[in-house]
């Protein structure tokens, strides 16, 4: 299989040809893209790494419905915006109910985070990105880590550009603040 | 009121001429440059935050434990598919044996109707046992004929015996017929 073809063809190859090496290289080219958003959005390794998968499982579901109007990146960034937002509601839900383990998260970041200086950075990352209301904290992660424009953001959204810009506008503003005592 | 300035001009939201007078202010005025500065050390900080290295071996292996779900999530699809589709055969062929068999729905028993069908089923255990009474007497006196009168009480059996032992033997058994009715005439027609 030639290793340089467009993301396009690469999904034209999956739906047509069932191909799962194509599969494969679009797993390679945004699971990292995929995996930091949802560490900024979850706070932890565990969480990010369960919701990485389930946004590529998602994929290989559902990409037969892929219309290839709009950008592969925003439809994924999409799948995996739904997914994290639905992750976080299922945990709030387990943290009322007392069945989420508090200490698992740290463990988790300690096997994948090895120095402790990058430690601290992804605890400090969090207990400020944390403290955000989710729907700002994605829109200032989308903005502000993923570099997506707020045309893309308001598809992945759905959401107008004046609120995003709004919400994104109320995330720095919070941020700025909490950045000061770190 | 600066930050919300500084935010604007960072994250490109000023119009042309917005911008032109924010740039123009940061080259006259120190404490509003200063100030700007503060911001961006700020963002700057933030994003080394977010600049964290991790293990290597995750994004190689990802990929593989991705795939490896998939194929187990396909496995467990095809084991319901399958468990759905000899499910859906079993109800069906159920449903065509009860109509091949032309037994009535009625005919099942459920809490509402399982008096109603000991009754038919004690009744039907009644007259089983009345036909083997009577083919009982067919194997031992060739039984010509056997009516029911207007009163589904009385029976009449006819018989035709050759030797007196057959019409003793016939006898006995009409005798656990009669127990089963509460009128039997037995006529011997003879030969």
């Amino acid at each position: 299989m030639d290793y340089n073809l467009s993301e396009t063809e690469l999904v034209k190859l999956f739906i047509e040809k069932k191909d799962e090496r194509a599969f494969t290289l679009i797993i390679k080219q945004y699971q990292e893209s995929i995996y930091w958003h949802c560490l900024r959005m979850l706070g932890n390794h565990a969480d990010a790494d369960e919701v990485t998968q389930q946004v590529f499982i998602t994929l290989y579901k559902k990409l037969h419905t892929f219309k290839f109007e709009a950008k592969l990146s925003t439809w994924i960034f999409t799948i995996t915006s739904n997914l994290v937002l639905n992750y976080i509601k299922k945990r709030k839900i387990k943290a009322f109910f007392g069945f989420d383990d508090l200490e698992h998260d740290i463990s988790d970041n300690s096997d994948i985070v090895q120095d402790l200086d990058n430690k601290m950075k992804l605890e400090k990352l969090k207990s400020v990105l944390q403290k955000l209301p989710e729907k700002q904290r994605q829109v200032f992660i989308l903005r502000n880590f993923d570099d997506l424009s707020y045309e893309e953001i308001a598809q992945i959204t759905n959401t107008s550009v004046g609120a995003l810009k709004a919400s994104y506008h109320h995330a720095q503003k919070k941020i700025m603040e909490l950045m000061k005592n770190e | 009121m600066n930050n919300d300035l500084f935010i604007k001009y960072y994250d490109n939201q000023l119009n042309d001429q917005e911008k032109a007078e924010f740039e123009a202010k940061l080259k006259n005025d120190q404490d509003f440059k200063l100030a700007y500065d503060e911001f961006l050390v700020i963002q700057q900080k933030l994003k080394n935050f977010a600049n964290i290295y991790i293990n290597d071996n995750y994004f190689v292996t990802l990929p593989v434990r991705i795939n490896n779900r998939i194929s187990a999530n396909n496995k467990k699809l095809k084991i319901v598919k399958s468990a759905i589709a000899f499910s859906f055969t079993v109800v069906v062929v159920f449903f065509i044996s009860l109509y091949y068999f032309n037994v009535s729905p009625d005919k099942i028993i459920t809490p509402t109707n399982t008096n109603s069908f000991i009754a038919e089923s004690i009744s039907t255990s009644q007259q089983q046992e009345q036909q083997n009474i009577a083919s009982n007497i067919n194997t031992n006196t060739n039984i010509n004929s056997e009516k029911n009168t207007s009163t589904s009480k009385e029976k009449i059996v006819t018989y035709s015996a050759l030797e007196s032992d057959d019409v003793e033997l016939a006898e006995q058994d009409v005798d656990d017929f009669i127990n089963n009715y509460q009128s039997v005439k037995i006529i011997n027609i003879g030969k």
